[in-house]
């Protein structure tokens, strides 16, 4: 079975679970351990998953999708399945708000 | 000119934003929430007989989906309910629980044998299950935007002995929509139990079979343990209403139990007077042994439980020890 990157999954268009679920997961070592290479490590871990809970849709699937290694604008594209324009504007918001640090700005409008 | 005391000012200032904040604190507005992006009902199911014949378990998948999570917590935005036929409110709070999550989730409702007759609830009847947001948190409550209501039917009600499949089968739903591993060969592996155990508190009980790690309750035999709460349970009526409502509502602001409240009030009571004695003082010892009739007067008045009996009492036990070390023995070694 092949890795799906999660930019490119269902899942990041709309987040699964409460983030409150993860903060639980992270808690327990137990937990950790059922989950922390499978779903943590999609996810970039529990801080990450926090993190990109408070974003909306478009900016999660770009964000996540820079954090994947897609780095120009057409793969983030063709990786989240969003048009163009709406990867321009997601990438606009991200640098307003500081989510994406000058060099990723920079690959990104490649 | 006057003597400026510095101390007495900082004392003054601190007491001042102590009260202040106190005030900011109980006088906190609800604030509103953005609706969700979509509010669904997944699965509902109504299991009898779990835990003792004639009771009744009220289970519900829901997705109370945002895509863009909010900071307040579900609890205080969203509860599950159980309606008349009418979608009329059922007598009685514990037809109702306040989701724990937003997003897909699960969340059920127990109800005892009696509190299922003292209702009159029929079985296989046509009662509505609601997922809503409370309505201080949302205005107005709109079906199909920030509440959902289903109608049970026939289809929806099942044995106990049922219960078991149905939440194995609820298990892989969530698995796939989650991405997170809640089934072991078939079973609920720790993070599974976790979440199934908060959704429907006594699962282990009602079916221990689905849990691929069992815990089995020991049998004590209590022939020889002659023990009651009554003392201690008087010892709560010493503290009156308003006190009492006061610790509750402290306690729910933050989200402790009572009991926690309780001893962080007495500890503030403690610091705040040891404080204000060490300020005209100078003493430290003056400004601890404030603190014992703080403690001993909370344990009075049974505030903090048989914890704060139980501290109280060790406080005695050990300055008696103390005592006797320092003063008696110390006349025999001198």
């Amino acid at each position: 079975m092949g890795y799906t990157p999660i930019s490119a999954s269902s899942q990041n268009k709309r987040m699964p679970v409460d983030p409150r679920i993860v903060r639980r997961v992270q808690g327990s070592s137990r937990m950790m351990r059922e989950q922390g290479s499978d779903f943590m490590g999609r996810w970039g871990g529990p801080t990450m998953y926090r993190k990109v809970a408070k974003m909306d849709a478009r900016d999660r699937m770009a964000y996540m999708a820079i954090q994947d290694g897609f780095v120009e604008r057409g793969d983030i594209a063709e990786a989240t399945g969003m048009p163009l324009s709406e990867v321009d504007q997601a990438i606009a918001s991200l640098k307003k708000e500081g989510e994406i640090v000058e060099e990723d700005k920079e690959v990104a409008q490649l | 000119m006057r003597n400026f005391n510095k101390r007495a000012w900082v004392l003054r200032a601190l007491c001042a934003g102590f009260v202040v904040g106190l005030f900011c604190l109980f006088a906190s507005p609800a604030y509103a929430v953005d609706n969700p992006d979509s509010i669904t009902i997944g699965d509902s199911y109504v299991f009898r007989d779990v835990l003792e014949d004639g009771d009744w378990l009220v289970f519900v998948r829901y997705d109370v989906n945002y895509g863009s999570v909010p900071d307040d917590y579900a609890s205080e935005c969203f509860y599950m309910a159980l309606l008349d036929g009418d979608g009329d409110v059922l007598g009685g709070t514990h037809f109702q629980r306040e989701l724990e999550y937003y997003q897909h989730n699960i969340r059920s409702i127990y109800l005892t044998a009696s509190q299922v007759t003292e209702a009159s609830l029929t079985w296989e009847s046509e009662y509505k299950l609601r997922v809503s947001g409370f309505a201080s948190k949302f205005d107005p409550l709109v079906e199909g935007t920030n509440m959902k209501t289903t109608t049970l039917t026939s289809s929806n009600y099942y044995e106990g002995s049922e219960l078991g499949g149905v939440m194995l089968s609820q298990a892989q739903i969530l698995e796939d929509d989650w991405g997170i591993t809640l089934l072991t060969n078939g079973l609920l592996n720790v993070t599974g139990q976790a979440y199934f155990v908060e959704a429907v508190p006594d699962l282990a009980s009602m079916d221990s079979s689905i849990f691929s790690t069992a815990i089995a309750q020991m049998e004590v035999d209590d022939t020889y343990l002659d023990m009651d709460t009554e003392y201690s349970d008087a010892l709560v009526d010493n503290k009156g209403p308003i006190l009492g409502g006061a610790i509750e509502d402290l306690a729910g602001t933050f989200r402790v139990s009572e009991t926690w409240a309780s001893i962080w009030l007495v500890a503030m009571l403690s610091l705040t007077f040891s404080g204000i004695v060490f300020a005209a003082t100078k003493d430290t010892g003056m400004a601890m042994m404030v603190g014992v009739p703080i403690a001993v007067g909370a344990a009075y008045m049974g505030i903090g439980g048989t914890d704060m009996f139980a501290t109280v009492a060790s406080i005695a036990i050990v300055a008696a020890v103390l005592f006797g070390i320092h003063f008696i023995l110390g006349r025999f070694a001198a």
